[in-house]
């Protein structure tokens, strides 16, 4: 074993790698299979060193897992019992709103004592995940919606299988799709068949395959890792770590070795494959695994039903190709709230901040009520407007016609919203704020520097919120209430203008989905949403309607805020770059 | 391999809904269930809630459990399930790969999750050959992975340097790797 591993290994272990180690590290470990398998095994032996020696309290891991399924239990059989009293054909209306009506149940399954932030997640995540199986055990033979919106737990052999997003749709162009539940930029997916009878679809899918799809065509989604070419045309992009994506199709299987390959088939499942770019093992649908042949970049290859593979030229646009035709285009129409603080530098009363679009009235300050965490409030009764402080990278006018500055201390502003994020349906909203932070103070301990763009409810203030910011150690953290919060290890780019971008996946049933990314000056923003973000949550499931903007600034510092957008895609809230046609 | 007659038993009570009957399962099975979660789990990973997950999940579903076969297995496919799940969420964080583990090492453990869930056999070889290492050696071990202290913190109790404990504990794990892989030996000659 050589010294390089050891050394590597060992800081890896400590926790002490940096990015060039990570990248020495996987660089031995990617050429040396042996290595790698010793080095999983060498993982394996750490994890279970820890769990050999760390004390555990078995009894209390043993009473929290009682405890939920107990709580669950009683307002499970109180379900049952209402769900019997009605009509049968009453029942798959009942089924719509019982996750409403369940969420009492979510909050009262919460029977520990908060020792810590962790413990009190877990007990909140875990009642989530109850709740939502337990819809998923009522609704599961009840329900004829092969893949439906994914809200629905699948089963395999008798085995529960949490409930699994597999894709997401980056982007839509002119898309009429077959079936009324047309899915939609942003969208999560769950194994589905998707049938588009004209346009462009780009589908991601969680194992990072990325695959657009053009004119007619019918794919049905397998896994994160797969998808079933049904008909149509279809060109497939996976880059490192992607790899091993399976397309099968009537009459073949396509297996991604790293590459991009175009598949095509037919009315009578007669399949091309053409390889683009790295290369493909594929092999005819009823072939042993053992005679599949390797397709190289720039060959092409057609099956016919009778599994007889010819040659064929190689003839297929490349994936950049079909988004450069697109030409993806800001969608800042489908806002559905903005605020650009568009007035002139100086003072502004808060009775004045009026413009923007899709706002119910002008900032305020927080209301007594609403003053109690914190409870004090240095808020001027103004705005400070400026212009021109903001360095912007990305194509956008923000910082230019004005900009809020949010001075030191603890200020706190509040925007009521006309149309209010439903987090008891199934919706998708996309978020984004510029900001400039103007000094970051070296000791942070002592400053406690905070920044927030928190949504909440004028129904219950305190209650289900979702907010997007950092603390003060300058991490993006994403908050849901109840004192549940996830942060990302990274820390913000010091002193310099960013781009907050939220995605908030609200589901009806089941687990909420929540993603933070900031952009720094140098970071380029695509057509589409990243495929990683800073934050992911987990186990989130939120009922609320989020009707208030909350911004709130404490510590020292001043920070300069603008381009506040709410919108129901990606490309509605993004300053993306369009190509000169 | 079957349920043994009590499990089943037990299993019966729980269906018949006696919510004991459960916290008997939990008491047997969870330290098998957690060892192979936490032996598989990805940097990043919470596998205590994994594991609390994978129980709740198969209450849920007890009444599809077939009474008289492998019920262990049936869990441990609940627990493989969840596991699953959870590194496809780690793997959607930016730069997970770059800052939580190596591209190379997160599809060998995800290639190791698709294979048999059962109660590591590691595990069991691993406590026996932590009982052949001698005091100061188990002292550094204990100290960090029992009470997670410092590295700097375990060179100043053991007056060394940290370079030194780095190497004393990579000396260590080699040493514990060396011995379970005889053992692993052993038990398939």
């Amino acid at each position: 074993m050589s010294h390089d591993f050891e050394e590597l290994w060992t800081r890896y272990l400590e926790g002490e790698l940096d990015e060039a180690g990570f990248a020495s590290l996987q660089n031995l470990l990617a050429s040396d299979s042996d290595l790698l398998v010793r080095a999983g095994d060498l993982y394996e032996e750490h994890r279970l060193l820890g769990f050999a020696l760390q004390p555990f309290d078995d009894e209390q891991f043993v009473r929290d897992a009682v405890s939920i399924v107990e709580n669950d239990g009683q307002q499970f059989i109180g379900n049952v019992i209402s769900e019997l009293s009605r009509e049968p054909e009453a029942f798959a209306r009942g089924a719509e709103s019982r996750a409403t009506q369940s969420d009492p149940a979510a909050n009262a399954v919460r029977p520990f004592q908060k020792r810590n932030w962790q413990q009190s997640f877990l007990a909140v995540a875990v009642a989530a995940s109850i709740l939502f199986g337990t819809l998923a055990w009522f609704l599961a033979d009840r329900t004829n919606e092969p893949g439906g919106r994914g809200s629905i737990a699948e089963s395999t052999n008798g085995v529960p299988v949490p409930v699994r997003y597999i894709a997401t749709v980056l982007l839509e162009d002119n898309c009429n799709w077959g079936s009324s539940n047309s899915p939609a930029e942003g969208q999560r997916l769950s194994s589905r068949t998707l049938d588009l009878k004209s346009g462009l679809a780009v589908i991601r899918f969680d194992g990072g395959a990325e695959l657009v799809m053009s004119g007619e065509a019918s794919l049905r989604l397998r896994s994160a890792g797969s998808a079933e070419l049904l008909f149509g045309d279809v060109v497939v992009r996976a880059e490192q770590g992607a790899e091993g994506f399976v397309l099968t199709t009537p009459t073949s299987e396509v297996i991604d070795l790293g590459t991009e390959f175009a598949v095509k088939v037919n009315r009578v499942g007669d399949t091309e494959v053409h390889v683009l770019d790295g290369e493909v093992s594929y092999r005819p649908i009823d072939a042993a695994n053992e005679l599949a042949k390797i397709l190289q970049a720039g060959e092409g290859i057609a099956i016919d039903r009778s599994g007889f593979p010819r040659a064929v030229p190689m003839d297929s646009p490349r994936f950049q190709e079909f988004i450069r035709r697109v030409n993806p285009r800001s969608r800042s129409d489908l806002l559905t709230a903005y605020e650009g603080f568009n007035y002139s530098p100086g003072i502004l009363p808060l009775e004045q901040s009026t413009v923007g679009i899709g706002w119910k009235g002008p900032w305020r300050k927080r209301m007594p009520s609403e003053r109690i965490q914190p409870d004090t409030d240095s808020s001027p009764d103004h705005f400070e407007i400026v212009h021109g402080q903001m360095n912007v990278s990305w194509p956008v006018p923000g910082g230019r016609l004005g900009a809020l500055k949010l001075s030191g201390g603890g200020v706190y502003y509040v925007r009521p919203l006309k149309k209010a994020i439903e987090l008891d349906r199934e919706g998708v909203t996309f978020l984004s704020l510029m900001l400039r932070e103007t000094k970051r103070p070296s000791n942070q301990r002592d400053h406690k520097e905070r920044l927030r763009l928190t949504l909440r409810s004028s129904d219950d203030y305190y209650g289900e919120v979702i907010s997007f910011g950092h603390g003060p150690r300058y991490r993006p953290t994403v908050q849901t209430g109840a004192g549940v919060w996830q942060s990302s290890p990274q820390t913000l780019p010091a002193e310099q203008t960013t781009l907050w971008i939220g995605k908030i996946v609200s589901h009806k049933e089941g687990d909420d989905e929540v993603y933070f990314r900031v952009y720094g000056e140098e970071d380029v923003l695509e057509y589409a949403e990243p495929s990683t973000w800073h934050v992911v949550t987990r186990e989130v499931d939120l009922k609320a309607h989020l009707d208030l903007v909350l911004l709130s600034s404490e510590g020292t510092t001043d920070r300069i805020v603008d381009e506040l957008r709410i919108g129901p895609t990606w490309r509605s809230v993004a300053p993306i770059l369009e190509k000169q046609q | 391999m079957t349920t043994s007659p009590s499990l089943d038993e037990i299993i019966q009570r729980v269906i018949a809904g006696d919510l004991d009957g459960f916290t008997e399962i939990i008491r047997v099975c969870q330290r098998p269930v957690r060892a192979w979660i936490v032996s598989r789990c990805p940097p990043g990973g919470d596998a205590d809630d994994v594991a609390q997950q994978t129980f709740v999940a198969a209450f849920k579903r007890i009444d599809e459990y077939e009474v008289g076969t492998d019920f262990r297995a049936w869990l441990f496919t609940i627990a493989r399930y969840q596991l699953m799940a959870e590194c496809t969420r780690l793997k959607r964080s930016a730069d997970y790969h770059s800052r939580y583990v190596p591209h190379a090492l997160s599809q060998e453990l995800e290639r190791r999750t698709l294979g048999v869930a059962e109660e590591p056999t590691r595990l069991a070889h691993l406590r026996e050959c932590l009982k052949q290492l001698e005091g100061n050696a188990r002292d550094v071990l204990d100290w960090r992975y029992a009470k997670e202290l410092p590295l700097a913190e375990i060179a100043e109790r053991s007056s060394r340097s940290v370079g030194a404990i780095k190497k004393h504990l990579f000396v260590l794990r080699q040493k514990l790797h060396d011995c379970i892989e005889k053992k692993l030996t052993e038990e398939t000659a």
